[in-house]
């Protein structure tokens, strides 16, 4: 019943970010000079034209009145349609259509980077300045610090054109036509996407743990006779990784940053590129819609990592995080 | 900050003090070699960015001609001539790009505009994110600090290589004409990207405020008589200097990042301006021909960069401890 | 105190290595327990008192390790056990409990599954069994309504409670030897008297020996059976309780007990010993004690003395052990502490 009471609390707490979040992206779209319908039809303008055009676009009306169209149906999943990149089709037509791609991509960076970085972590603070250690932090900082898309075309340098395997140059195959060759499709991104991130876990984690294994009920543990292995693996880790969980949640927005570039690098059709595609043809609707849609994805993950981090804290679960 | 007592003591002394303060900082820093790598890593990076056109071998400008029969980009150590004069030969030491433009000196180039880039968003975030930080922390719980953290909030609530995107996408890439205002697009860049990054920077602010506020000579100064500004800008802000360091270092290798990533989308610097990001955007259409060396060559600068920043930041905060700093990290 | 000692520790050396050079936190240190008994070890902070009882449990953390000595429990090397024969004798056999109760519980796992784990792992009791008897000793240390406590957090306990738990955990395989480093310093005073009142009762009822640690010569003059005083990493002083009391041989011991408020005696007056305890890496010639004591002379600068017997059942370490025969050569006789020094009080 306190998880109850602290979920509710964050969830209180949404509401003025999504407002707030919903009235920035709106505004984004008019922070261009002559605003959006001026950068829409580029040099071959003149004011009658852009008056056409606003008006067909409904952005001739008072901006509260033009939030509040788009945000009411916003709130009800319809988020407009499409201006140029595929034009009339709705713009959640065009995000459903991407969304596994990106969703799964994401899914097993995410996954890659904690089965990785965590038991790498664990490694490295049990083993502190040994050889393992040293092997394990060497990783973790070419890891945080090796660009992703550079990564990426270097995975390809080497699969895709030295080795020739037909899965090393990108592309993307659905997993319901073929989920082995979707899955192969998928690992050079993946390692791609995930490296940062199971570098950044190592580090957070590998930090945590030193900390926790100098606490004094590590000692009582020890005292009362209970095996190295256990005190490692069941009394520090806990304790360490609770905080893991909050880097591992804020990294979600990471995960979605790096999305667009691996995406790029991959041609691989999912939210990423279609975001680009839409700047690219200057399709205001879609990038507004990507973008709320996004930032929402990332708001409820950050949520749902909050909740976690709630459930695995007795503290907060006891007593409601007060 | 074991000595943040000592700032309130006579001037003399307080000199004294910062001086061993410094030396113990520099004994702490140089115990870890690897901070000393990154140190001179950044050192040699800002060397080149500053002294760009004395290093680079070859203008980065100048397309030169293939020998007969061979084809731009030319491999590593290539001998290339200048145009209209057949005997004059340059060696291009790291190749050249499908322009027949040295990679060496491009690269050179591209550390500067790298270098304006990233201390530019640093110097964005850090002076707005730590004014509004100082502000919220020092006027903590009332409603000024509450309006600034909540807009820290939804900035945040942003991916915020999306949100830099999506306000160039919007923007459109190269100079925005404001009529009142023309902003270059350099500029434009660095505000952008800077402006993602306020929040950390405040809150981090925030909290250090908020902390040394508590502690016994802000009610001392105060008691003395000193004006609030002056505990803020003097007392506060002083013993807030080594965490402000670590936060910056460790965020230029995120500058670094996401500066390149927005080049190799498009949306960053513009051709012909000489940009790791844009080689490597230029250059991934090279791979498969097999001319590595265009791709590898400033994906490994970056990289290397990158790994120096993060270095000198582990390095400087192991050594100056500041209590509140975040595990390093980046946006990738 | 007939019996055969239950523990007897013989030349024990702890060092450790640090930059500075190489610590000597524990050096050549010997004591025995008997059963049934409680062995007061007192010194200051740093003197290396809770080292020893790690070094007895070989729970030294890198970078320090045990250089020399035995430490027989019931005729048997400890130091010679393989790491799962030492597991087995922990917790088991030898029970510890620590200082900071606050800190000393995991904060993740409630207080029963702590306490009934180690009883699983030392028992082949079954898990409710080992729940039965976490609840039966919750209630046996004092926690009110024990049976509805079992399933808490820690941090939903106040730390003398806390401590409780902690000493639950202790004696929950009936260990033989239960060591207590400073059980009460994190705690107030009400609540101190509470712990070694159960310490006490507890002691009595399982029959355990008990080390009891600490730098407060008032708890050892309340609970203690025989006492030895530590200073910078040596005995200094081993007696009876109540012969230390009575007349202290070693004027460190002298100083405690002068820095130490005594509700029964008269003397109002506290006199901290001065200087501080010295650096560990960088000890003074002859007797480390010496830059400090008042009665010091010529020779104590030059001469490290023994751990010697002074009478029967006591020993000290001190050239002046016997008697301050010359206080005119002390070389701080002017100092007022030494006025009322020497062997007067006997």
């Amino acid at each position: 019943m306190s998880t109850a009471r602290f979920i509710l609390k964050r969830l209180m707490l949404i509401v003025p970010v999504l407002f707030g979040v919903s009235v920035a992206v709106f505004g984004l779209l008019h922070i261009a000079p002559g605003g959006p319908a001026a950068v829409l039809l580029g040099p071959l303008q003149n004011e009658q034209i852009i008056q056409e055009v606003r008006s067909q676009l409904g952005l001739d009306k008072p901006f509260y009145v033009q939030y509040w169209l788009w945000a009411s149906s916003a709130i009800v999943g319809d988020l407009g349609t499409s201006w140029t990149v595929q034009q009339g089709t709705p713009v959640v037509d065009l995000i459903k259509s991407r969304l596994l791609l990106t969703f799964e991509l994401a899914l097993l960076a995410q996954l890659l980077a904690v089965l990785i970085g965590i038991p790498a972590g664990i490694i490295g603070a049990v083993r502190q300045n040994k050889p393992a250690d040293h092997l394990s932090r060497i990783g973790a900082l070419s890891g945080i610090s090796i660009p992703n898309f550079w990564l990426g075309i270097v995975l390809i340098m080497v699969f895709g054109v030295t080795f020739n395997f037909d899965w090393g140059t990108g592309g993307w195959i659905s997993p319901f036509e073929d989920p082995v060759a979707n899955l192969q499709h998928l690992i050079l991104p993946v390692i791609a996407l995930g490296t940062a991130r199971a570098a950044i876990i190592q580090r957070m984690t590998r930090s945590e743990m030193l900390e926790t294994m100098n606490q004094d009920y590590i000692r009582t543990a020890r005292a009362m006779g209970i095996s190295e292995r256990e005190v490692i693996l069941k009394d520090a880790t806990k304790n360490a990784l609770i905080p893991v969980v909050t880097v591992i949640g804020i990294g979600i927005g990471g995960l979605l940053n790096g999305a667009v570039l691996t995406e790029t690098v991959f041609n691989l059709p999912g939210l990423g590129k279609l975001f680009i595609t839409a700047i690219a043809r200057r399709d205001f609707e879609v990038i507004r819609a990507l973008v709320l849609f996004i930032t929402c994805v990332f708001v409820f993950a950050n949520l749902s990592v909050d909740v976690l981090y709630a459930y695995l804290n007795p503290k907060i679960r006891e007593d409601g995080g007060n | 900050m074991a000595t943040k007592e000592s700032t309130t003591v006579k001037e003399g002394a307080q000199t004294r003090e910062h001086r061993s303060q410094f030396e113990q900082f520099w004994r702490e820093f140089r115990k870890n070699r690897l901070s000393i790598v990154g140190a001179v890593i950044i050192g040699l990076t800002l060397f080149a960015a500053i002294f760009a056109p004395f290093i680079a071998p070859h203008d980065p400008a100048t397309q030169f001609d293939a020998p007969e029969g061979e084809h731009n980009p030319l491999p590593p150590g290539s001998t290339l001539f200048v145009e209209g004069e057949s005997n004059e030969q340059i060696t291009a030491y790291l190749g050249t790009d499908n322009h027949g433009r040295d990679l060496l000196s491009r690269m050179i180039f591209g550390l500067r505009t790298l270098m304006i880039i990233s201390i530019g968003v640093n110097a964005v975030a850090m002076s707005v994110g730590i004014a509004l930080g100082a502000i919220a922390g020092y006027l903590g719980n009332s409603w000024v600090d509450e309006t600034i953290m909540r807009a820290m909030d939804i900035i945040l609530s942003f991916p915020s290589l999306i949100l830099a995107i999506a306000i160039i996408g919007i923007l459109g890439a190269g100079t925005t004409d404001y009529g009142w205002i023309s902003v270059p697009n350099l500029a434009k860049i660095i505000f952008v990207i800077g402006f993602a990054y306020i929040p950390r920077f405040a809150r981090v602010m925030r909290s250090a405020v908020l902390k040394e506020m508590e502690e016994d000579y802000v009610d001392a100064a105060k008691s003395l008589g000193a004006s609030d500004t002056h505990i803020l800008t003097r007392d506060v802000l002083v013993n807030t200097i080594p965490i402000v360091v670590v936060q910056a270092t460790l965020y230029m290798a995120t500058a670094v990042l996401a500066s390149a990533g927005l080049s190799f989308l498009g949306l960053g610097l513009q051709p012909p301006t000489a940009s790791l990001g844009l080689m490597l955007s230029n250059a991934r259409s090279f791979v498969y021909s097999g001319q590595w060396w265009y791709p590898v060559f400033p994906g490994l600068a970056l990289m290397i960069i990158i790994l120096g920043f993060n270095l000198l930041g582990d390095g400087l905060r192991d050594a100056l401890d500041p209590r509140y700093s975040q595990e390093g990290s980046n946006d990738q | 105190m007939t019996s055969e000692p239950i523990l007897e520790v013989e030349n024990l050396v702890t060092q450790f290595h640090t930059d500075e050079g190489v610590v000597k936190a524990v050096d050549g240190n010997s004591f025995s327990l008997h059963k049934g008994e409680v062995l007061g070890i007192v010194g200051e902070s740093g003197s290396g008192k809770s080292v020893t009882a790690m070094s007895v449990m070989q729970l030294i953390d890198k970078p320090g390790y045990i250089k020399a000595g035995t430490v027989r429990y019931k005729g048997e090397d400890l130091l010679e056990k393989s790491k799962a024969e030492m597991r087995q004798i922990r917790g088991n056999d030898i029970a510890m409990m620590f200082q900071d109760p606050m800190t000393s519980l995991n904060p993740v796992y409630t207080i029963g599954s702590q306490i009934s784990r180690v009883i699983r792992k030392h028992t082949d009791a079954s898990k409710p069994e080992a729940r039965d008897r976490t609840i039966e000793l919750l209630g046996d240390v004092g926690i009110p309504e024990p049976a509805a406590r079992v399933d808490d957090y820690p941090h939903q306990f106040s730390g003398g409670m806390r401590q409780r738990v902690l000493l639950a955990m202790a004696i929950s395989c009936d260990p033989e030897i239960l060591i207590a480093d400073e059980p009460t310093t994190a705690l107030d005073v009400t609540i101190e008297a509470q712990i070694f009142e159960l310490i006490d009762r507890l002691q009595e009822k399982y029959g355990m020996s008990v080390i009891l640690i600490t730098h407060d010569l008032g708890v050892v003059a309340g609970s203690c059976d025989r006492v030895a005083v530590v200073y910078a990493g040596r005995i200094v002083e081993r007696a009876g309780v109540e012969e230390l009391f009575e007349s202290p041989r070693h004027p460190y011991t002298r100083g405690l007990m002068r820095s130490i408020p005594n509700l029964r005696s008269s003397e109002s007056r506290l006199t901290p010993i001065k200087g501080q305890i010295p650096d560990l890496t960088a000890l003074p010639s002859g007797c480390s004690f010496h830059p400090r004591c008042v009665h010091a002379t010529e020779e104590c600068t030059q001469r490290d003395p023994e751990l010697r017997a002074v009478e029967t059942n006591r020993e000290a370490a001190c050239i002046h052990a016997l008697g301050y025969s010359n206080p005119a050569t002390t070389r701080t006789a002017t100092d007022s502490a030494a006025t009322d020094g020497g062997v007067s009080n006997e």
